[in-house]
């Protein structure tokens, strides 16, 4: 009886030491090949989809019904908020068209060709919670929707991430703000080019800006569209803070509670059909 | 004493109950809450599961379904694969090397040894994704997350005793 509990014990640590090895093993091949893993990974992302689209329903629900009564709660705070925000975004109304107009007079000009449009898909975010160290979602659209890795992906208000895997019928998207993000980006009214990173906190960082370039809190950050990943100008976020000579940009967006994201087709726009064969256009 | 095949079936389906609701706990945890900051500070509940059927029915959490576990959390969650695999492993090491001293005890030691395991997953998965990709991560995040996931384990071991009870009892 004693000799056969010594050997389960041995073999209960055999096999621990083994499993131990095995997971090393697949982090070290996930750093060193990641098509083969990242196959299984997609494909078993788009198996469990459809419980997590079924999951993320009720959770969106009780998020509504909260948000429902947090603004009850202070309706007449926000009813004035939003009248002076009115009167401001008014003025600023004036000023557009007077720009819009003035635009449009310069393009006859100078014959300028405007970017062609984009197809645009909706879809809803059915995983989140990536967890401390990682940041990104998994959404309920993928290549059967013409979905495909690369895509810029937007909220509401602005830029979100990008796709980084496509399933079938599911995708994962890289948010911005993520250690692995990287996007080339446009800083203020004159311009500057730059690169934000993320740092998987909430604000990412703006890096390779050229000491000379005067960037100031509250300057505008958009997509400059360099190195063809991303459309030019889109909505990013907006300088909040120059500490030692880095600056942070606060997304536009809040990207810790997003529930539907556009996913935007950037490569030339051939028909209607372009985003739903995903097909027949070439990169 | 002959089991017919239905009850051999019955047995099979009980047994993996600790297996299903682990897993059932890691997509939960992957459900987005649309709350504010939630998504990285979301608990680990898969770990609770491990923790208590670890401790109490051990031959129901094997090391290779704690294995599987961590793969599937870290697929669902966009981690580098793997990485999970290892903390639960040495998490569900730590516990069954200490599952003398924690069974049948009242229920604050079993806390208390909760909030011991959850340090040293959080000090491993720290240094794990430190390590994988060559720079020093967020601590605070990570913080947060042991924090709720602490103050969550009542809730979740009332769940367990449940399961425990209504599935398990003739088994022992």
């Amino acid at each position: 009886m004693a000799r056969i509990a010594v050997l389960r014990a041995l073999a209960q640590r055999f096999s621990f030491a083994l499993l131990l090895m095995t997971a090393v093993g697949v982090m070290m091949l996930g750093k060193v090949d990641t098509v083969v893993l990242d196959g299984l990974r997609t494909r078993f992302t788009d198996a469990v989809t459809p419980i997590l689209d079924v999951l993320s329903r009720p959770a969106g629900t009780v998020a509504d019904a909260v948000d429902w009564t947090q603004q009850l709660a202070d309706l007449r705070r926000e009813n004035a908020r939003l009248r002076a925000e009115n009167e401001a975004l008014l003025r600023f109304e004036q000023a557009a068209y007077r720009l819009q107009a003035q635009n449009e007079a310069l393009r006859a000009l100078v014959n300028y060709t405007p970017a062609t449009p984009h197809a645009v898909v909706t879809a809803r975010v059915v995983g989140d919670n990536s967890g401390a160290f990682v940041r990104s979602l998994i959404i309920n659209l993928g290549t059967e929707n013409g979905i495909a890795d690369g895509q810029a992906v937007m909220g509401a208000r602005g830029l979100v991430g990008r796709v980084v895997q496509a399933g079938e019928r599911s995708a994962r998207l890289l948010l911005a703000t993520d250690l692995n993000a990287r996007i080339p980006v446009l800083v203020g009214p004159a311009r500057h080019r730059a690169i934000l990173g993320g740092e998987n906190t909430d604000r990412p960082r703006l890096l390779y800006l050229r000491p000379e370039s005067d960037v100031a809190v509250g300057d505008r950050v958009t997509t400059s569209g360099h190195g063809g990943m991303f459309p030019p100008d889109l909505p990013v976020g907006i300088v909040t803070a120059i500490d030692d000579g880095a600056a942070l940009v606060e997304p536009f967006e809040d990207l810790s509670r997003l529930e539907y994201v556009r996913i935007m087709d950037f490569r030339p726009y051939v028909g209607s059909a372009a985003l739903r064969s995903g097909i027949g256009h070439p990169r | 004493m002959n089991a017919t095949l239905l009850q051999k079936l019955d047995g099979a389906a009980r047994r993996a109950a600790p297996a299903t609701v682990t897993l059932l706990l890691v997509l939960i945890g992957t459900t987005p809450l649309q709350a504010p900051f939630y998504g990285s500070i979301a608990p680990m509940f898969a770990l609770m599961s491990i923790y208590y059927w670890a401790i109490h029915r051990p031959d129901l959490m094997p090391l290779s379904l704690v294995f599987a576990i961590g793969l599937v959390h870290d697929v669902l969650t966009g981690a580098p694969l793997g990485i999970h695999s290892f903390v639960f492993l040495v998490c569900h090491w730590i516990v069954y090397g200490q599952r003398r001293f924690l069974v049948g005890r009242a229920f604050g030691v079993l806390w208390w040894g909760f909030f011991m395991m959850m340090l040293v997953a959080t000090a491993l998965d720290w240094a794990a994704f430190s390590a994988y990709f060559a720079r020093v991560m967020p601590v605070e995040p990570a913080v947060f997350r042991m924090l709720l996931t602490v103050a969550l384990f009542p809730v979740l071991t009332w769940a367990f005793i449940r399961v425990h009870r209504g599935f398990l009892r003739q088994y022992g």
